[in-house]
């Protein structure tokens, strides 16, 4: 689901700086996966993601966690929550020119079957819901990588 | 003239960014309660440090007096202290004579830097000697008054008085912080760095910088010195947005914030003071809840926070991008230079926490926005990942 909204560039970040997940797009989903591979079992189990559907492009993958848990690669995509609205994840550094819950139903009103929480981003402009976000298992990481080999 | 004094002013500067360095080396998470002992000694200010037991609050202080060297003098202070456990006892002999002496070597009037644990437990004739001592600098007992060296004084509590005549005596701690345990995330480090301390306490380590209290003296002149008359305006504005948002600040303490400010500015290595040196104002807010709101109110003044010596106080107290950088520099600098294990959980580890760095980074600056020295060192980061991958 894709959105355009003026008005979301990023900044730097002034203030606390959250980083509840991260996003990758394209090529960088692959490495996403590499990466989460190398982690333990205990540090993945504090992981949730969420991926687009087979063939959808550009691939889509998004992992939420504590911050400490997050992975980092090259190109990701880093989002924080809005603190008015937590159920609403935006790109770090992007703040909206309009309240979040405000958004949030624009963002609804937009794509009602995508249920919250919602990733926007801007970049890309797709809406992205968390309402499906699974615990990461190995296995499953593992036959994404190969079904990429 | 001035750019001798600019010289003199940022090797001292220099010099107390080694003792701050030394004194947080195995500290986890208290960077600002030693950075604000600093900026409160050049200020001749004091500090109170509020928080639970155990919370490293002794230890943060007794690093950094063993940093500056001179005398220092720590007491736990309980309901049944007597006067003459702190400012020493009187000295019987001259009584004999009729005289009413106190002797004070070794005390706290003779103490360079000071740290009184449990304050507020005190009993009104330690509070009344105290607050002579903190305000003027002159301990008066009898028939002694003698004029003290202190440079500081860090008060600790469990929580802030709510008597109002403790409320006063708390008041005259200029500088308030407030401290939680270390968050989970920093166990690890937090058990690491409790390990080595033991270590290096059964080996007698220790580290003092003979001309640290001489640069501290120096730049507590130049703070005295420093002009501060451009600033004026934007302090009083900051204080009217706080007092309009109903955060008292007495005007005893607004007085004393060009202090802060002005110390500050010398901590930067500059004579003069500018918007980056307004972060203090948030410790100088006595309530915990009203510096979380003062952060808020003052964002956009605070923004150009930074100080090469105190960043994490700055970065703290403003939350402003530019102090940010100067951490993530630092603490990548830090990563970056630390020798390789050869123990894979240690590697993995200290990966992870190369990782941490580079996520901060980019998380808190988009690419086009980004300092050039955090440019820099990213593109070390990110080739020392690539280097040592798995």
């Amino acid at each position: 689901m894709k959105l355009a909204i003026p008005g979301l560039q990023r900044r730097p970040v002034v203030g606390e700086l959250r980083i509840d997940g991260v996003a990758a797009l394209g090529p960088a989903v692959r490495r996403l996966l590499a990466r989460l591979l190398l982690d333990d079992d205990e540090e993945l189990a504090r992981l949730t993601g969420v991926a687009s559907p087979k063939g959808a492009l550009p691939e889509v993958a998004v992992v939420l966690g504590p911050t400490d848990a997050l992975p980092w690669l090259e190109e990701a995509i880093h989002l924080g929550r809005l603190p008015d609205e937590p159920a609403l994840l935006l790109p770090t550094g992007v703040c909206p020119p309009l309240p979040g819950a405000v958004l949030l139903r624009a963002l609804r009103a937009h794509a009602p079957r995508a249920r919250p929480p919602l990733v926007l981003l801007p970049s890309t402009q797709h809406v992205i819901s968390l309402a499906e976000a699974r615990p990461l298992l190995r296995e499953h990481l593992r036959k994404r990588m190969e079904a990429r080999a | 003239m001035q750019a001798r004094v600019t010289i003199e002013v940022e090797a001292a500067a220099e010099r107390l960014r080694g003792v701050i360095e030394r004194a947080c080396t195995g500290l986890v998470q208290r960077e600002v309660a030693v950075q604000l002992v600093v900026l409160a000694a050049v200020a001749r200010e004091h500090v109170l440090l509020v928080g639970p037991p155990g919370t490293a609050k002794s230890e943060a202080v007794r690093r950094v007096a063993t940093g500056l060297g001179g005398r220092y003098f720590e007491y736990l202070v309980g309901r049944f202290t007597e006067p003459a456990e702190i400012f020493g006892p009187v000295d019987l002999q001259r009584l004999r004579e009729g005289v009413v002496e106190t002797r004070t070597s070794g005390m706290l009037p003779e103490a360079d830097i000071a740290f009184l644990d449990e304050v507020f437990l005190g009993s009104t004739a330690i509070l009344n000697t105290l607050l002579g001592l903190l305000n003027e600098r002159v301990f008066r007992r009898g028939h002694t008054t003698i004029a003290c060296p202190l440079r500081v004084c860090v008060g600790a509590s469990n929580g802030l008085p709510k008597e109002p005549q403790l409320a006063a005596f708390s008041d005259r701690f200029l500088l308030h912080l407030f401290l939680e345990p270390v968050g989970d995330p920093y166990l690890e480090t937090l058990l690491d760095a409790g390990w080595t301390l033991a270590s290096q306490a059964r080996g007698g380590e220790s580290t003092s910088d003979d001309d640290a209290l001489a640069s501290l003296d120096a730049l507590s002149e130049a703070a005295t010195r420093a002009e501060v008359a451009t600033i004026r305006p934007h302090l009083a504005e900051a204080v009217r947005v706080l007092r309009g948002a109903g955060i008292e600040l007495s005007d005893r303490r607004v007085v004393k914030l060009q202090r802060l400010v002005a110390a500050a500015a010398v901590l930067d290595g500059r004579t003069r003071a500018d918007g980056r040196d307004l972060w203090p104002v948030v410790f100088a807010i006595p309530e915990p809840a009203d510096q979380d709101r003062a952060r808020d109110l003052l964002r956009a003044t605070l923004e150009t926070s930074r100080n090469v010596t105190l960043g994490s106080a700055a970065e703290n107290a403003s939350l402003g991008p530019l102090a940010r950088a100067q951490r993530l520099e630092r603490t990548a600098e830090e990563l970056l230079g630390m020798e390789l294990s050869d123990d894979p959980t240690a590697r993995r580890r200290w990966r992870l926490r190369l990782e941490g760095v580079a996520r901060e980074l980019d998380a808190g600056f988009p690419p086009e926005d980004r300092p050039e020295s955090l440019t820099a060192v990213r593109a070390r980061l990110v080739a020392k990942l690539e280097e040592t991958a798995p």
